[in-house]
């Protein structure tokens, strides 16, 4: 449906200005202030300035108000009084007004979980000006014109809040192909087992495990067009004619079980890819070749064979004069069109990285849920799924659980199904087709059940039998994770109320050219953890990992982030240090950590305590960043030890200078403290033409004692935070035992006994996720001179209020 | 949201804590004007200022005196103390100044370290002593006690008292002496007679010079006559212990021997009585210099001898004498004084001297005391020294400690941190100094004087090797024990122009409003200064050569400097005026403005800093500046950021480089005006 949805919202209240007496007029959606902090420039460099930075800042805005269908005078003067009255509700940061603009009406009620439109919060609102001149005579007629409203708004519009759903297992934001970074959708994929080594040439020497024929020459590519996301080179394959066409690598399936074998190829001017060009090849065999374009000249290979138990070799075939890419392989006796390699979230390598087979494990997602997100009475789901191959032949797969609502595809006979824990709602056989975006409505309430596939019903019934409020509700998987509907997710949103066939037809309407497009519809932001419990570890050593994963985040600024903590078993300390990564790709934190447990003598000279050394691509991931290393640990008597940074970008150290540290004295009994920030130097991208790359940095933290003496530091662990970061400090220096801690920005709150505390002072810069970005939030619990247990324990809340920078 | 690398949160604490102050409506998320700088040497932090749009009568809990912390990232990038909150229409306005001024610059002393002032109003003249008018006291550069030609009764004498300020206490005192109770008249006519009819003059005997004599030997039969003046013998009263000082040159005798000496009573030659030989060494008379004493004759009479009426004594030996050099003779009464140092509040002496001699005194006090006293008294019976100043005490090189370890500017500061709680105990950061200070007082004649001007003048001295030396207060994070809110005062090196930390180049934006200017080579040092006495001094390069620097003054001629020093003592005025030597006798280029630098600046390794982090005390190199002009190998163009003023809104760094001569003296003077 056409039109602006255009409010006045301050807590409960709301006036439609678009509706009853008011229409808006010359009304143009604000747009957004930032002001860009410019460096200064110098003769030095010929590129003029570089931005620096940006900050919000509030600007002024009006536009035109109508007021009319009036019937007398008095109306007119009450809807005067009664827009003014909203107005003056502005300025209340508690309680902000907002103005909540959507450029369409499609469906009368906005979602629980999901999101629509944006909220401008007005920071001040002057009364609408009125015309003295003839006013009385306008309101004789029952009808005022262009009411002028002025205001004040804060920077940024702000989405709707969204608890992020809990995630587990290899889940993957679907980047590839979409040319401009950002992601399609979330895939929940199946486990899986890739026997390829060295499957997107991550290895120090690229083509390591790759058998070359020798028609070919294969060189290593790093121009990241032509690289999978997240890897950091491809194999250029430039085929000449002659004998030996294949680029294979030998594997050993060890059964004769049926195998799948995928391939991700670009040509070098992005064209269509055939099979007549490069395919798969197995056993000595050129495999039968599907060829499916992933978007921006990617295109996935995928064949089947009969495995052979012994050693055979797999890869592809190039036909003469052909120059292609391949950018990733897999070869596995059960999965989906995919290339999982060990570093990315969910995957492990067996052994070496990229030297070795690689695991993925299935993931799940699920969204806590109440009934302010999902109501068991009545409501309604949006999906937008993209599936990675045809229906025919494929099993159940699960598109969402929440206790008893389950929609669902029933393979068998290829119908959709919507149970409400009593019957089943089942479609007429309706087939889906790889890698085609449908558009998926679940609607349910006191009226029935019903499906609507791409905007049409295609099922319903006057049957519903509420189901029990569910605490979860899995998307595209069944409640044990399992069962998964392969593809991406490009949407999935929660509504209050079960919507109409108009408003299923008009919202179909309004997100089919961007799921045609296969572009993402709307946000699904997850927490991943290792367990998807939303329990992290306070170390990262061993089955412990003391970070999580955010990413799906909705908008096009930072979001405003909520965060709750629960800490568990931390013996009696109540500071918490964070850290915030937001990474364009993934890559194991555990790159970032040396955990020794040794002994070093620390001495009045200096004395290295250890160091780490970063491959490449993490250095890529880090440059120009702030380093902060946490170093945990405890003293054999002295206490009089200082820490510095140190980085090795090549060619020696650079320093920070020296700060004093404070430790436990007591035989294993870490405590953490951390050496001082240091920055390290930005990439220089363009210097990879000349042969320049970061083999190896190398960041270290030494110890002096200071008078000078010799006594031994026994090391624990040094792992590296980044800015931002920030640190929570009990601001009456007592500590409480397992607190609750609550952020939003810099306002941080200490929880005891379900009280606000006002304890805790929030040291160090607000901690927002990034849209398009996988954030990376590191904890410790402890404190210097504190005990700090390796068992305690953080379980995650977090909401996202998100932000756009631009409409 | 504000994705600036220069995002700064403030917090602040109770005073010298970790203890936040609520921030109740959270003013601080939302302050405006933020702009603090940072100075050095000295500093480093100084004033800080911001404004919070709210209602001026609403409440909130933030009050002068309160510690106020500026953050990036966590890092410290000012931090001092709230001393104004003041009321706008619509805002409360915050101003804050960092420690430097806000504690050093009020907290002061009255102290010395190592006092060698000999003036009255140190060294105070007893009123309760008796017979003051018996005595004088010389204090011209030493202090000496003489007795004055008068009868002296026993217990007569001078007291001198020094006090230390309350709440100091005398620790140590050092001096050395020249103590003499017996001075002694010279002869008035000396003769050698052989026993037969030749009496030789000896003159050099009786010159009254001691430096040269003349050689005489003595058989038994010959007779050594030493003549006196009637006035010279008449200073002595019958039966006291008189005696004849004898003082030896190279040639001395090594026969042993017993002397006998008589005197004339008019009428004829008579032994002396209660003779004593104090020249004799293993039985051999005239070996060593000395005294024959004996007791005054109560006839002694003038008689004439050779032709001269003198009051006449005589020698002779029982067994000849090897040749004896006789410098000088004379005649003297052996009295009883003592030089005490005496510590008043453990009323007990600590030095007695007694003996006629020389020597040095370094006395630690067996209890530290706020006085001591300096007492010069006769203890015999009745004494009449025979001249004006023949009895005396000369003290020199008078140092009273209130200190026992060596006073250097390590310990000085050390002794700061000490004296003032609300620094951090650490002291880290108070790097080795050996430069001796002595002496070393708050206000260079010891009155009140602040911890930053007394620090400021120390550093301004350098180091025993000529370096240049910055005294300052890091951010209490530096602080031991995690760090406790308190700031951590620091004594370092300047750090050398031979590396840097940030970079930047000059072009039409940066040198817009600026100018490298050059400072004029200054080699040849004159410092002026005041001593403990109060008199003004000049030392020059040609009394110490290391006021003038040989290379600078071939490369550039001689460039004459006349330096007005804060210090009472040569040595510390040399020192004084060795550092601002080595500070000037090479060219040195600074900058006529600020350098404005907005984001973020290049650090040396290529990373970039936020420059709201940018500190006074770090180093900027001009890297499109390849020469060396510094006279420093290999510095390029590299200056010691002097000052930095920071402006959150334009979140740009305003950076002067170059340190103008006694900065830290004139800023800790300023903020002292400015906040006391």
């Amino acid at each position: 449906m056409a039109g602006l949805t255009t409010k006045l919202i301050c807590g409960p209240r709301t006036l439609n200005l678009n509706s009853g007496r008011y229409a808006v007029a010359d009304f143009a959606p604000p747009g957004v202030a930032v002001v860009p902090l410019m460096g200064g420039q110098s003769s030095g460099s010929r590129r003029g300035r570089s931005k620096r930075g940006a900050t919000p800042v509030n600007r002024a805005w009006q536009f035109g108000l109508h007021i009319r269908n009036c019937s007398s005078p008095a109306e007119v003067t009450r809807a005067v009084a009664d827009l003014e009255y909203m107005l003056s509700l502005a300025g209340d940061d508690d309680e902000p007004l907002r103005l909540f603009f959507k450029p369409d009406t499609n469906v009368a009620a906005d979602p629980l979980w999901g999101q629509s439109g944006y909220y401008y919060e007005i920071a001040h609102a002057e009364a609408p000006e009125l015309l003295p001149d003839g006013f009385y005579g306008l309101l004789r007629g029952e009808y005022y014109p262009n009411v002028r409203v002025r205001c004040e708004l804060k920077p940024e519009p702000l989405g709707r809040p969204q608890v992020l759903a809990s995630a587990l297992g290899g889940i993957l934001e679907d980047r590839l192909g979409t040319g401009d970074g950002q992601s399609r959708g979330l895939q929940i994929p199946i486990a899986m087992t890739n026997l390829i080594t060295n499957p997107v040439f991550g290895h120090a020497t690229p083509l390591n495990g790759w058998m070359v024929g020798g028609a070919i020459t294969a060189t290593a590519n790093y121009d990241a067009r032509f690289v999978l996301p997240g890897a950091r080179a491809s194999a250029k394959l430039v085929c000449d004619s002659g004998a030996g066409t294949t680029f294979t690598q030998s594997i050993t399936f060890g059964d004769t079980n049926p195998k799948s074998f995928y391939a991700v190829v670009k040509l070098e001017d992005g064209s269509a890819v055939s099979s007549s060009q490069v395919s798969l090849r197995y056993a000595g065999s050129s495999l039968s070749t599907t060829v499916r374009s992933l978007g921006d000249g990617f295109y996935m290979l995928t064949g089947t064979a009969t495995g052979v138990a012994s050693a055979q070799n797999t890869g592809v075939i190039v036909s003469a004069d052909n120059t292609v890419y391949l950018c990733g392989y897999a070869a596995t006796s059960s999965g989906t069109p995919s290339i999982p390699w060990g570093d990315l979230l969910g995957c492990s390598w067996s052994g070496t990285p990229h030297a070795s087979s690689s695991t993925r494990v299935a993931g799940r997602v699920r969204i806590p849920i109440d009934t302010t997100v999902l109501n068991r009475q009545q409501g309604a789901i949006r999906m937008v799924w993209m599936p990675d191959q045809n229906s025919a032949g494929v099993a159940d797969y699960y598109l969402f659980v929440a206790g008893g609502l389950v929609g669902a595809f029933e393979g068998a006979t290829q119908a959709w199904l919507f149970y409400d824990g009593t019957t089943s709602l089942k479609s007429a056989a309706t087939a889906y087709t790889d890698l085609v975006p449908v558009v998926l409505y679940f609607t349910w309430g006191n009226a029935g059940r019903a499906i609507y596939i791409n905007g049409v019903l295609v099922a319903s019934t006057a049957s519903f039998t509420p189901p029990a409020q569910a605490t979860f509700c899995y998307i595209g998987s069944d409640s044990a994770g399992a069962n998964q509907a392969r593809g991406t997710f490009l949407g999935f949103d929660i509504y209050p109320t079960p919507m109409t066939a108009a408003e299923v037809l008009a919202d179909y309407t309004n997100v089919a050219p961007v799921a045609t497009a296969k572009q993402r519809v709307s946000a699904i932001p997850w927490l991943w953890t290792k367990d998807g419990d939303n329990v992290v570890d306070n170390t990262d050593a061993g089955s412990n990992e003391n970070w999580c994963a955010v990413g799906g985040i909705p908008g096009s600024a930072p979001a405003e982030t909520l965060i709750r903590g629960i800490c568990s078993g931390t013996g009696g300390q109540d500071t918490i240090y964070l850290s915030l990564l937001a990474l364009e790709h993934f890559f194991d934190p555990s790159a970032l950590i040396v955990s020794p447990a040794g002994v070093v003598s620390v001495t009045g000279s200096d004395t290295e305590l250890d160091t780490i050394t970063l491959s490449a691509e993490v250095f890529a991931a880090l440059a120009g960043r702030e380093i902060i290393p946490m170093v945990g640990g405890n003293e054999d008597g002295a206490n009089t030890i200082y820490l510095r940074t140190k980085i090795n970008p090549g060619g020696g150290y650079y320093y920070s200078d020296y700060a004093p540290s404070y430790w436990r004295t007591i035989s294993a009994n870490r405590s953490l403290d951390s050496a001082p920030p240091l920055t390290l130097i930005p990439n220089t991208p363009d210097f990879d033409r000349l042969g320049l790359t970061y083999g190896a940095v190398t960041i270290g933290v030494d110890a002096v004692r200071v008078p000078s003496a010799t006594a031994n530091f026994n090391l624990d662990s040094i792992q590296l935070f980044v800015a931002p970061r920030l640190t929570l400090i009990n601001i009456l220096g007592d500590s409480y035992t397992d607190p609750t801690f609550v952020i939003n920005g810099l306002r941080v709150h200490e929880i005891q006994a379900g009280a606000l505390q006002f304890r805790y002072e929030a040291r160090g810069e607000a901690l927002e996720f990034e849209p398009n970005k996988i954030n990376l939030l590191f904890s410790l619990i402890g404190l210097e001179g504190v005990f700090s247990s390796t068992g305690a324990t953080i379980t995650y809340t977090m909401h996202v209020h998100p932000r756009y920078a631009l409409l | 949201m504000n994705t600036s690398p220069n995002a700064l949160t403030l917090h602040v604490y109770a005073a010298f804590s970790t203890t936040s102050v609520l921030d109740i409506d959270h003013d601080l998320d939302r302050v405006e004007g933020l702009t603090f700088d940072t100075f050095y040497p000295g500093g480093l932090f100084g004033s800080c200022s911001f404004f919070v749009r709210c209602q001026p009568g609403r409440m909130w809990l933030f009050r002068k005196g309160q510690r106020l912390v500026v953050r990036n990232r966590g890092v410290i990038c000012w931090e001092g103390e709230i001393t104004a909150i003041g009321y706008g229409a619509d805002r409360r306005t915050v101003t804050a100044t960092g420690y430097w001024g806000a504690l050093l610059g009020v907290r002061g002393l009255v102290k010395a370290w190592a006092d060698t002032r000999l003036t009255e109003a140190v060294w105070e003249l007893r009123a309760t002593d008796s017979a003051v008018d018996k005595f004088t006291l010389d204090r011209q550069g030493r202090l000496r006690f003489s007795a004055r030609d008068v009868e002296i009764a026993s217990g007569d004498g001078l007291t001198l008292r020094y006090t230390a300020p309350t709440g100091q206490t005398v620790k140590r005192v050092t001096f050395d002496y020249d103590f003499s109770e017996d001075a002694a008249m010279s002869a008035a006519l000396v003769y050698h007679f052989n026993g037969v009819s030749t009496y030789t003059d000896l003159a050099e005997a009786y010159d009254g010079l001691a430096s040269a004599g003349v050689n005489a030997t003595l058989n038994t039969t010959h007779y050594l006559y030493v003549g006196f003046h009637a006035g010279q013998t008449d200073h002595f009263q019958g039966g006291d212990s008189i005696f004849l000082k004898f003082n030896l040159g190279d040639s001395v005798n090594n026969n042993a021997a017993t002397l006998d000496v008589e005197y004339h009573d008019g009428g004829g030659w008579v032994n002396v009585s209660s003779l004593l030989d104090g020249t004799a060494s293993a039985g051999a008379p005239f070996a060593v210099d000395g005294n024959i004493s004996f007791t005054r004759p109560g006839n002694l009479n003038a008689a004439e001898i050779n032709g001269q009426v003198k009051v006449w004594f005589r020698i002779t030996t029982s067994a000849n004498l090897d040749a004896v050099t006789f410098n000088e003779i004379y005649i003297g009464q052996t009295q009883s004084w003592t030089g005490v140092l005496y510590n008043v509040g453990a009323a007990s002496a600590e030095t007695t001297l007694s003996a006629t001699g020389t020597g040095s005194v370094d006395d630690t006090l067996a209890a530290p005391s706020q006085s001591v006293d300096l007492i010069f008294s006769a203890t015999g019976g009745v004494l009449n020294p025979f001249a004006n100043g023949s009895v005396y005490w000369e003290i020199t090189n008078l140092v009273v400690y209130t200190e026992t370890g060596t006073i250097n500017a390590q310990e000085v500061v050390k002794d700061w941190r000490a004296a003032i709680n609300s620094l951090n105990a650490t002291e880290v950061y108070i790097g080795a100094n050996t430069l001796a200070l002595v002496p070393w007082l708050t206000e260079e004649q010891g009155g009140y004087e602040t911890a930053a001007s007394n620090l400021a003048r120390l550093a301004a001295l350098g180091d025993a090797g000529g370096n240049a030396q910055a005294a300052y207060l890091l951010d209490s994070d530096f602080g031991s024990g995690g760090g406790n809110g308190k700031p951590v005062l620091a004594l370092q090196q300047q750090p050398a122009l031979t590396d840097y930390e940030y970079t930047v180049m000059f072009d039409v934006l940066t040198m817009s409003g600026v100018s490298l200017e050059e400072r004029p080579v200054l080699n040849w040092i004159i410092v002026r200064y005041t001593d403990a006495q109060g008199r003004e001094r000049l030392v020059t390069p040609d009394d110490d050569s290391s006021l003038t620097d040989t290379a600078s003054v071939a490369a550039y001629g001689r460039r004459e400097h006349v330096l007005q020093a804060r210090f009472n003592a040569e040595s510390t005025a040399i020192s004084f005026g060795a550092a601002f030597l080595a500070e000037h006798k090479d060219p040195r280029l600074f900058v006529s403005g600020e350098i404005p630098v907005t984001g973020l600046i290049t650090g040396k390794f290529g990373e970039m800093v936020p420059v709201c982090r940018v500190r006074a005390g770090k180093r900027i190199r001009v890297t499109n500046f390849l020469n060396d002009v510094l006279g420093v190998s290999g510095a390029g163009l590299t200056f010691i950021i002097s000052h930095t003023r920071y402006d959150a809104a334009a979140q740009t760094v305003y950076i002067s480089c170059g340190v103008p001569d006694n900065l830290a003296i004139l800023l800790a003077r300023l903020l002292r005006a400015e906040q006391a």
